[in-house]
């Protein structure tokens, strides 16, 4: 079996504007960054991943083609740049919202607690114990980072895909964030694809998807890959 | 608060105001009443089965018109829900309009329907009733609705996509529960209209034995003989179905869900885009509006009786219309807490209250203005407050910094920011003030006969030509007022 975990080739997002990726390829549990300057297309390039946007061109995940596939089957966890909680639902609903629509917590209450038990668990690490039952509208940015955080992962998708996920948090929480997310990748063997302000985070990705300026018309940007 | 401060006496005002509306006539009602509370008298009546029957009857075709109500109007807001925005705007607007038409005018479609479907056998039963409150509160519910769904995040779908939610998912977990309070509030409201229903069930139910609480409470004091304690009775019920129904509905919600702002408003808001051509179509409405109104009261000596009821009409709208947002303001700075009170009561009951209480003054159209500002007193409220309480005030902060006193900041900052919801509100008023029928049709005597009676008086004795050209004045001034409305806001 071949170790390209991720691969990206003449793949095309078809959005307001349209963004480009001409080859990319990533191993299991690696980190690839994407780094372009603000309005260049790096959340147009994540909604295509996840789904949410008209695609062409070749996007495989473990050998599977995902190019055509919905978002909800994608196995991909977004962490959105506004978190996009579900207002109507609990912190605690929020983060096993991903297993619950999958019917993992089933029907026995012994399994559900469990599983309820685990996600407090997060909860606690990532310092929002007490915050279980808190209505999103009560949470603070910083908390609803972290909730949207464990909302992505919770669920154990096989890629992850991070819109500004530091951006808001204090350095303290920042790095307790990031060991999280360092843990997980590596427990579950995922690969993640990150999107911050350079400022943002110092971060050792194995691959880079930079912007480029030239030789595209002005409606169209490429992302290269540093390490094709 | 200082004694002399500008709060003391908006409070003042304010508790002056709810005495005079509420207090007095409640005082005079009650004893009135004890009169007749002599050994458990009332009680036994309260309980008696013929009450009881009018209280099941009543129920049971609430429920099932309520039901109706529901599954169409919900069918109908997904549906508009999944046009494309444009069309969604113009259908929206053509639904607003549409509920915002006087109870007679449905009446009038209700019976043509059901002529032209060979559906006449229905007419002067309680089908006919209900046919005629689903025709007119759907598109209220289905509004109700709609503004919900369009205020949900279209990302937050988005986001339960990636997470792997199916469409039944986000269904039961995101649309169902992010409409589920506001489902709530509108179906009380909607209740609470079909239990005030009146010109509807007395025009198509065809009388006794097709009486609702709202008919019956009206026969106990029609005749020579007045049963104020049969009506009171009756008023008891429902004031106690409606507060049981909005019970039920706040127990159904979650903690959550409660803590989410409810939608208790349906109107959105009206298209603005394309002004032109916007304007122009409205300005045709009001202006063939106009001219048919001119060209019907033309056609008799001083325009006949019909325009000296459209005349009472308009005086009476008018009057309400700027009270009760006068009123709805006073009530906000001085009493905030009480300014709800009345929100369960019938119209009915109401002209019944200050009837008892300052009937001797003798001057129908007063008495009216007090019934019909007691009536949308709490509705103004709940539309106009929430719009209050999103206060500027680090812009308020800085224009008293710049010397400006407390009035001046809010008149500055806040009043040009409320100004088009109020004139949206004071034409609503004055529309709904024309169309009501029963909190008028008791003082309704001599020569004070406001159109909506007239009509249903017209309707009642067979008149239909007469009946259905009051109407046709009613639809125009309504059209007029939401084209008046809809132009100053886009302009």
């Amino acid at each position: 079996m071949s170790d390209v975990f991720l691969k990206l080739e003449n793949y095309q997002v078809n959005a307001a504007i349209t963004v480009k990726v001409e080859h990319c390829v990533a191993k299991v549990h690696s980190w690839i960054h994407v780094d372009a300057p603000s309005g260049f297309g790096k959340t147009t390039l994540i909604r295509g991943l996840a789904g949410l946007e008209p695609q062409v061109g070749g996007l495989e995940l473990e050998g599977r083609t995902l190019t055509h596939l919905q978002a909800r089957d994608r196995q991909m966890g977004v962490v959105f740049q506004d978190h996009l909680l579900f207002p109507s639902m609990t912190a605690l609903e929020n983060v096993y919202y991903g297993r619950w629509v999958r019917g993992q917590l089933g029907f026995r209450r012994e399994k559900k607690n469990a599983l309820i038990q685990e996600a407090k668990h997060l909860m606690d690490l990532l310092g929002l114990k007490d915050r279980y039952d808190a209505p999103i509208q009560g949470l603070s940015g910083g908390e609803r980072q972290r909730i949207a955080i464990l909302r992505a992962t919770y669920w154990k998708p096989k890629l992850l895909i991070l819109d500004e996920p530091f951006k808001g948090l204090d350095d303290q929480i920042k790095l307790k964030t990031f060991d999280y997310l360092k843990d997980f990748a590596a427990n579950e063997q995922v690969c993640v694809i990150c999107v911050s302000h350079p400022t943002d985070f110092k971060m050792n990705a194995e691959v880079r998807l930079q912007g480029i300026t030239s030789g595209e018309p002005s409606h169209v940007r490429k992302f290269v890959a540093d390490r094709p | 608060m200082h004694p002399g401060s500008a709060r003391f006496w908006t409070r003042i005002v304010a508790a002056g105001s709810s005495v005079f509306l509420f207090g007095i006539p409640l005082f005079f009602w009650l004893k009135r009443c004890s009169e007749n509370w002599t050994d458990f008298q009332f009680l036994k009546l309260v309980y008696s089965p013929f009450v009881l029957h009018l209280v099941m009857q009543t129920m049971g075709v609430a429920v099932q018109s309520g039901g109706v109500i529901f599954i169409a109007g919900l069918a109908m807001a997904f549906l508009i829900y999944s046009f494309k925005p444009r069309l969604r705007m113009a259908i929206r607007f053509l639904l607003s309009v549409f509920w915002l038409l006087p109870s007679l005018f449905f009446v009038w479609l209700t019976r043509g329907l059901l002529k032209q479907a060979g559906l006449e056998q229905w007419l002067y039963r309680f089908s006919a009733v209900q046919v005629c409150w689903v025709i007119g509160f759907t598109p209220y519910f289905a509004l109700g609705v709609l503004r919900i769904l369009e205020d949900l995040d279209p990302r937050e779908i988005e986001a339960a996509k990636t997470l792997g939610a199916s469409a039944s998912w986000i269904g039961r977990t995101l649309y169902w529960r992010a409409i589920r309070p506001g489902v709530g509030v509108l179906s009380i409201q909607i209740f609470w209209l079909i239990f005030t229903s009146f010109s509807v069930v007395v025009l198509l139910g065809g009388g006794s034995p097709q009486d609702t609480l709202e008919t019956a409470i009206y026969q106990a004091v029609r005749f020579d003989e007045v049963r104020v304690d049969h009506a009171f009775a009756l008023a008891i019920w429902q004031v106690v179905l409606l507060l049981g129904l909005t019970q039920i509905q706040k127990l159904g919600c979650s903690r959550v869900n409660q803590m989410q702002p409810i939608h208790g408003a349906v109107w959105g808001t009206l298209p603005v885009k394309r002004k032109g051509i916007f304007q122009g179509i409205l300005i045709i409405i009001s202006g063939l509006g106009v001219a048919m109104m001119a060209k019907i009261f033309l056609s008799e000596p001083a325009g006949g009786p019909l325009f000296q009821s459209w005349l009472q009409s308009c005086f009476l709208a008018a009057g309400v219309s700027g009270l009760t947002l006068i009123l709805a303001f006073v009530f906000y700075f001085g009493l905030r807490r009480f300014s709800d009170w009345g929100a369960y009561c019938s119209p009915m009951i109401l002209s019944l209250m200050v009837w008892e209480a300052y009937g001797a003054a003798s001057f129908p159209i007063l008495l009216c203005l007090v019934v019909q500002v007691a009536l949308f007193l709490p509705w103004v409220s709940r539309n106009l407050y929430p719009l209050l309480d999103r206060k500027r005030i680090a812009e308020q902060e800085a224009a008293r910094t710049l010397g400006a006193t407390n009035l001046k900041a809010w008149l500055t900052v806040e009043w040009p920011r409320v100004l088009p919801e109020v004139k949206k509100i004071a034409v609503w008023i004055s529309v709904f003030s024309m169309a009501e029928v029963s909190s008028v049709i008791l003082f309704s005597r001599g020569q004070f006969e406001p159109l909506a009676v007239w009509s249903q008086n017209q309707f009642a004795r067979f008149q239909w030509q007469e009946g259905y050209l009051g109407v046709e004045i009613l639809v125009l001034t309504t059209l007029i007022g939401v084209a008046v409305s809809v132009y100053q806001e886009s302009a």
